[in-house]
């Protein structure tokens, strides 16, 4: 069984039901239903992994007595 | 072909911009009608995600489906109708089909009816989504002396807090630091304000949104701007000064027959946003022979969403 949540299932799904609609055949709209949930879950994915993502630590740039002086 | 040529009954902002930016192009895009056979995705995807959203707040607000994922259904199948036989994908974007219907589950998301500041307003039973106007000009159509009327559309007419705004919705690409910059002086909203206003409806603000279409990701955007009547009056006296310019160059062209009546920018308009679509006309001591490349399509302000 294919996984709900991947994309390329999803897109599948829309294809599939473009062509439908294009071939003038009445799609209900409960039948996007699982499309709607899907695209859901992959965007909660996506959020969840951008938060998760290590971020890069801000620099240390060394100070001299010097620019202290400055400063 | 300059026999069958007309000069537009209807003006709107997309064709003062285009006026203004290039006299030539507007001539060739709203007079000839002249348009290259692909349509931008960056069009087709903006006009599908604002026929989604209105379909989502008119079964929203409506009350045929006060469910969200009942009204984020029914505008998916809106979106597919909409999309039609456009390509699913386009090479080197990620304005897609599959990213419009993300791109609306998003937004829902980040601005869930329950708790968005901004509310489309209900009046005797109507629901001010996609508010379209058509309204007369002080000015004469060149040709058939009937008032030129300026038409707008935009994507709701909204209350936020209890004051009354104009809410539009766009997609883009990136938002940058200076995306909200960018709708400060814009013509589009300032004619949407005196439009709403001809029709009873007193402005208080414009609140654009804007979403972003990433390969992975959308991101979200929001600000408010005001016009203030001043402001509404002075982009009516340049409006009208746009037109009678428009005018002179159609006189011109009506006695010449040449093209070039509408002038030239001859400049960096030629090659924004990766070119003018009719830089192959410009480029050629024989404009005539390109003529083919393009579709004849004549353009609907009435019925074309603004970009």
């Amino acid at each position: 069984m294919s996984d709900p949540l991947d994309p390329t299932t999803i897109n599948q799904r829309l294809r599939d039901n473009r062509a439908r609609v294009l071939a003038g055949e009445d799609v209900a709209p409960e039948e996007y239903r699982e499309i709607i949930a899907a695209l859901r879950a992959s965007r909660i994915a996506a959020t969840q992994a951008e938060l998760r993502r290590p971020r890069r630590k801000s620099p240390v740039i060394p100070i001299s007595a010097s620019t202290l002086e400055d400063l | 072909m300059s026999a069958s040529l007309s000069f537009p009954p209807v003006i709107d902002s997309s064709m003062r911009s285009e006026f203004v930016s290039c006299p030539h192009s507007f001539f060739r895009r709203y007079i000839q009608g002249l348009q290259l056979p692909h349509r931008s995705v960056h069009l087709h995807f903006g006009s599908c995600f604002a026929d989604g959203i209105a379909t989502f707040r008119k079964e929203f607000y409506g009350g045929s489906r006060p469910h969200i994922d009942d009204a984020l259904q029914a505008a998916t199948a809106t979106i597919i109708r909409s999309w039609g036989d456009f390509p699913e994908e386009v090479e080197g974007s990620a304005k897609s089909l599959y990213r419009c219907v993300g791109a609306l589950e998003a937004y829902i998301a980040q601005y869930p009816p329950a708790t968005d500041h901004v509310k489309p307003l209900i009046e005797n039973g109507t629901i001010h989504t996609e508010f379209n106007f058509a309204l007369p000009l002080p000015i004469l159509h060149p040709e058939t002396d009937e008032p030129l009327l300026y038409a707008g559309r935009f994507d709701m007419l909204g209350d936020m807090a209890g004051l009354k705004v104009i809410e539009d919705d766009k997609t883009t690409s990136q938002l940058g630091a200076t995306w909200g910059q960018q709708w400060r002086l814009r013509g589009q909203f300032t004619g949407y304000a005196w439009g709403a206003s001809e029709f009873g409806h007193r402005i208080d603000g414009i609140v654009v949104r804007g979403i972003s279409i990433l390969r992975t990701q959308y991101g979200h955007a929001e600000i408010i701007e005001q016009r203030p009547q001043w402001m509404i009056d002075a982009w009516k006296n340049q409006l009208h000064r746009d037109i009678y310019r428009m005018i002179d160059c159609w006189k011109v062209y009506s006695l010449t027959g040449k093209p070039t009546s509408f002038d030239q920018n001859l400049d960096s308009t030629c090659s924004a946003y990766g070119g003018c679509q009719f830089l192959d006309l410009c480029t050629s001591a024989d404009p005539d022979r390109w003529l083919p490349n393009y579709d004849t399509t004549s353009y609907d302000p009435l019925g074309v969403p603004q970009p």
